[in-house]
């Protein structure tokens, strides 16, 4: 064993949490001078920076001071279907109420992906959210690179399955397209607002980004059902841009929030 | 699988350093003297500090906390206020008033946001979280006061720099050198006594991601070390 291995020991045996260290790193340590002093780097002392007995009674005052029993979050598998009944109820309350014809349009091809990709964009996004609810939750992706990585693939996919068909009135069928899908968007803000209201959101900006973004998704998905329009600039600019204008906001949303919660702390204290 | 994890924390002792306490004793003769140098050994304040919680017993007090056990409050900051005030003091190296209020805060937001703990989850990873994200509110505070302040407060420090084999650089001045994603690591794992996937849960990052930059700090550190060392006359 080499002092290269030593370190490789350190990490291995801090991923196992195991309270002794193997014994042939014992071993090496207790004869290599550089191991040894590297160890004794890496001790921090206990005691030297013990908080004073005076905080802690403070602390514990204002904590027990009113002390109220607590209903814990519900299991994050709630949260799931909670997320996931809601984007669909609302999607299918947009294809009913406005209809599939952008699906009879599309080929299967291109229906059977678009609709895949939103599904997985959307069921990515709300496990990202459900884990930034609880604090100290288990992330295999990163919540801050996934929003932009969905806006980002999503026009990818879609430059890549539709193609560019010059309209007449760019502006009119996409405002009327808008005007149509946008209000099942505010319609699943609200209900996406009282779930995530009960978790820490420690992050206000990186939650309400992809909040905004999952809501935005709900008018993407209900127009590419809906909207016969098959014109790339269209569907990259009137229903993906609902999604990032929803992202956007969330975005802004979240800013503002976290910049009102710092003005106000001051004035708490 | 989180309960699996949660499980594997039931047995270990929230001991900061429990890994280099564990090197010290292996460090010590059978006649019970100091093998290496006397930097070895614990001082005396630090042998006299009664046995930490184990983790198992922190959820426990979590989940009385919730349930608005009194005992609970005074039981969780007294097992957890040390690791978070040297995890405050490590990561910017400010003065122990600045440390201070981010406890402060951070057993505030902790008491806001209790019921966001699910019980039989890891409480560690959990609590470091939120000390993270108060952390980074007050660096951002601090730094906002700091662009208005007169340049000489910028000057690099010196490194940090040590007289002779025996006296090593202390922990917070070491680490100091670390970028700060690497410095975080470091001190959740060796001041907090995190385990990798702790520290991979309180900082929303990857096992993987956790593994690469302790790795690369501990090579730093090493080689930082090792310079000094032959620097030395």
């Amino acid at each position: 064993m080499n002092c290269r291995d030593v370190e490789r020991s350190l990490i291995e045996h801090e991923k196992s949490g195991a309270a002794r260290l193997p014994p042939q790193v014992q071993k090496h340590v207790l004869t290599c001078n550089r191991c040894a002093e590297f160890m004794r780097a890496l001790n921090p002392s206990v005691m030297a920076d013990a908080p004073t007995p005076e905080i802690l009674r403070r602390l514990e005052d204002t904590l027990t001071t009113g002390l109220r029993p607590v209903r814990p979050l519900a299991p994050a598998c709630y949260f799931y279907a909670a997320f996931a009944v809601i984007f669909i109820l609302i999607v299918a309350a947009g294809v009913y109420r406005l209809g599939a014809s952008g699906i009879s349009v599309m080929s299967p091809l291109q229906s059977i992906a678009i609709l895949c990709a939103l599904s997985a964009s959307a069921g990515l996004l709300v496990y990202s959210l459900v884990h930034q609810m609880a604090p100290g939750s288990q992330h295999r992706i990163s919540s801050t690179v996934l929003p932009a990585a969905v806006i980002g693939l999503l026009a990818v996919l879609m430059a890549g399955l539709f193609q560019f068909q010059p309209e007449r009135d760019f502006w009119g069928t996409g405002l009327a397209c808008l005007r149509a899908g946008g209000p099942f968007a505010l319609l699943a803000a609200a209900p996406f607002w009282l779930l995530l209201r009960r978790g820490a959101g420690l992050s206000p900006r990186v939650t309400g980004a992809a909040a905004g973004l999952l809501t935005g998704l709900v008018t993407t998905s209900a127009q590419e059902i809906y909207c016969p329009i098959v014109d790339v600039s269209h569907i990259l600019t009137w229903h993906l841009g609902v999604a990032v204008l929803g992202a956007s906001i969330g975005l802004a949303a979240g800013f503002a929030g976290e910049t009102a919660g710092r003005r106000l702390k001051p004035a708490q204290r | 699988m989180i309960k699996e994890s949660g499980a594997a924390h039931t047995q270990r002792n929230l001991s900061p350093g429990g890994l280099n306490q564990e090197i010290v004793s292996a460090s010590v003769t059978p006649e019970g003297t100091p093998a290496n140098s006397p930097a070895m050994a614990p001082t005396q304040q630090e042998s006299a500090v009664a046995p930490p919680p184990s983790t198992a017993a922190l959820d426990r007090w979590m989940a009385r906390y919730q349930q608005a056990d009194p005992e609970a409050p005074a039981a969780l900051i007294g097992a957890l206020s040390p690791a978070l005030l040297r995890f405050f003091r490590t990561q910017d190296l400010m003065s122990r008033e600045q440390a201070d209020d981010l406890l402060q805060e951070t057993w505030l937001r902790i008491h806001r946001v209790r019921h966001t703990y699910r019980p039989g989850q890891p409480v560690l990873p959990w609590v470091y979280a939120i000390a993270r994200r108060v952390r980074v509110d007050g660096y951002r505070r601090t730094r906002r006061i700091r662009a208005h302040e007169i340049a000489t407060d910028m000057l690099p420090e010196p490194r940090p720099r040590f007289e002779n084999r025996n006296s090593l650089p202390a922990f917070e001045t070491l680490v100091a050198v670390l970028p700060e994603a690497q410095r975080e690591v470091v001190t959740m794992l060796k001041a907090a006594g995190l385990s990798l996937e702790e520290v991979a849960r309180a900082t929303s990052c990857t096992v993987g991601a956790v593994k690469q930059k302790a790795s690369r700090a501990y090579e730093r550190l090493r080689r930082l070390l090792q310079e000094e060392t032959n620097e030395l006359p």
